[in-house]
């Protein structure tokens, strides 16, 4: 491996996982949300629910969804699992999600 | 083993205190100086169990970073670990890894919480670690810095950083280091690891996330049911997220306490099922505050076959007599236990791993009458 460092008195290695980050693109944002399937997905925290579904009143409001989709993590500390994820990505246009507290 | 077995990115500075304030510097400390990793360090601690560096231990929450034995290696030779500690540092490392301790939450969490490794089994008496007077306090190197390479591999593979990614609001002082072993030769009772299912002749390290010990003095009780009954008082109250939450805490029972539990004949398990009925605060004053959400709290943690309806209904600080994890340490002297409160059922449970067998030839830690 490079020393990144000329003077040589001390070498010392990188305590670090030295992982390069991924770079991925954004989903195309939605100019409007009519004729969408539209998820919520409640963390599963306290409250997270009435936020959402304040949510869901307020843009229900201005849009008309073709389809509204509504999912709940098991534990609110742990990412949500892959299979839950995958789904969501499949059966969603666009999704909205809250953190609770 | 060669210096180009190791992978890790080399960096060349002038002298040791460049190397101090380098790594301060980059934030990859805990805020106190640590010890430089050289190659000969790294290799020294690798050699100890002679696999290779780049094997991976797991991946850890919540940057999901790459735990090899390598990097585990270099974060152990920071912490001031001897090369014979490395097992023990390994078998942790896999333990906070595992899926079920959930080390994205305990990381990330607001709570206090950190991860409690205690130690069972032969490599206690080898490696020397404190399960004795002060065993949660300083003095034994071993049980300092393997708490704390645990702490160096969050930071570092983990990339737990205070105020960002490790969002705890106070913290406590066992995140700089929170290692213990059982004092099983004054336990009443089977060790903790083989309560789990291993073999009092196997090493193992049980990580639990968990507040600070908290002290349950009962110098005037004679009996179990007197001392027990303080030791749940302690347990059973309205700022502690058990009361809510439930999951799992833990009751370290010191050794005079132990005494007399073991002239009554109190089995572990008669310890778990008294903290358990006696542990408990009525409905209505729960209700008042702490971390009651009505519903969510019923639905979520609570057990169902409380009686809602009633509001003197008591509340036991866990849902099952098993989630009490009872251990005992400590001094000789002093009619002293702790209780621990953990995390809460967040999705986090104490795991228990097997520490890979150690040379024989590291038993030159051990300092005599210490345990």
């Amino acid at each position: 491996m490079h020393g990144e460092e000329t003077a040589v008195g001390i070498v010392v290695l990188d305590p670090t996982a030295e992982e390069e980050a991924e770079t991925r693109p954004l989903a195309p944002r939605r100019g409007s949300l009519n004729g969408l399937r539209v998820g919520f997905l409640d963390n599963s925290k306290e409250r997270a629910d009435e936020i959402l579904k304040r949510l869901q009143e307020l843009l229900t409001e201005r849009y008309e969804f073709a389809e509204t989709i509504w999912r709940r993590k098991a534990f609110y500390t742990k990412k949500a699992p892959d299979e839950l994820l995958g789904e969501i990505a499949r059966s969603c246009d666009v999704v909205v999600t809250a953190v609770g507290g | 083993m060669t210096t180009a077995t190791l992978r890790s990115r080399r960096l060349s500075l002038p002298d040791y205190f460049a190397a101090v304030e380098r790594f301060t510097t980059e934030g990859w400390t805990d805020g106190l100086p640590i010890v430089p990793p050289t190659e000969e360090g790294v290799e020294a601690m690798l050699a100890v169990l002679g696999r290779e560096p780049g094997e991976v231990v797991g991946r850890l929450a919540p940057r999901f970073g790459v735990a090899t034995l390598e990097k585990v290696a270099i974060n152990a030779v920071m912490a001031g670990c001897r090369p014979e500690y490395f097992p023990v540092v390994v078998a942790a490392i896999e333990a906070i890894a595992d899926d079920e301790f959930n080390l994205n939450g305990v990381q990330a969490t607001t709570h206090v919480a950190a991860p409690l490794c205690i130690v069972n089994g032969p490599v206690r008496r080898t490696l020397d670690i404190n399960g004795g007077p002060n065993c949660f306090g300083q003095g034994w190197r071993a049980n300092a810095t393997i708490g704390r390479a645990v702490r160096l591999c969050m930071i570092n593979l983990g990339g737990g950083l205070p105020g960002l990614t490790d969002k705890a609001t106070f913290g406590h002082p066992g995140k700089y280091t929170y290692c213990v072993a059982e004092q099983e030769e004054a336990s009443p009772w089977e060790p903790l690891h083989v309560s789990r299912g291993f073999l009092p002749d196997q090493s193992a390290v049980t990580l639990f996330a968990a507040e600070a010990p908290h002290s349950v003095s009962d110098h005037v009780s004679r009996t179990g049911r007197g001392i027990l009954t303080t030791v749940a008082d302690t347990l059973a109250t309205m700022g502690n997220n058990n009361m809510y939450k439930q999951g799992e805490c833990l009751v370290v029972i010191g050794v005079e306490h132990a005494q007399t539990l073991a002239e009554e004949g109190w089995g572990r398990r008669d310890v778990q099922q008294f903290l358990f009925e006696t542990a408990r605060r009525p409905l209505h004053r729960l209700k008042q505050g702490g971390e009651y959400y009505g519903d969510a709290t019923w639905e979520k943690y609570w057990p169902k076959w409380i009686d809602r309806s009633d509001e003197n209904a008591l509340i036991p600080v866990v849902s099952r007599p098993e989630d009490i994890l009872v251990i005992v340490a400590g001094g000789s002297v002093g009619r002293f236990s702790l209780v621990i409160p953990g995390w809460g059922r967040l999705g986090s449970r104490a795991v228990t791993k097997v520490v890979a067998a150690v040379p024989a030839t590291s038993a030159t830690g051990i300092r005599d009458g210490k345990n």
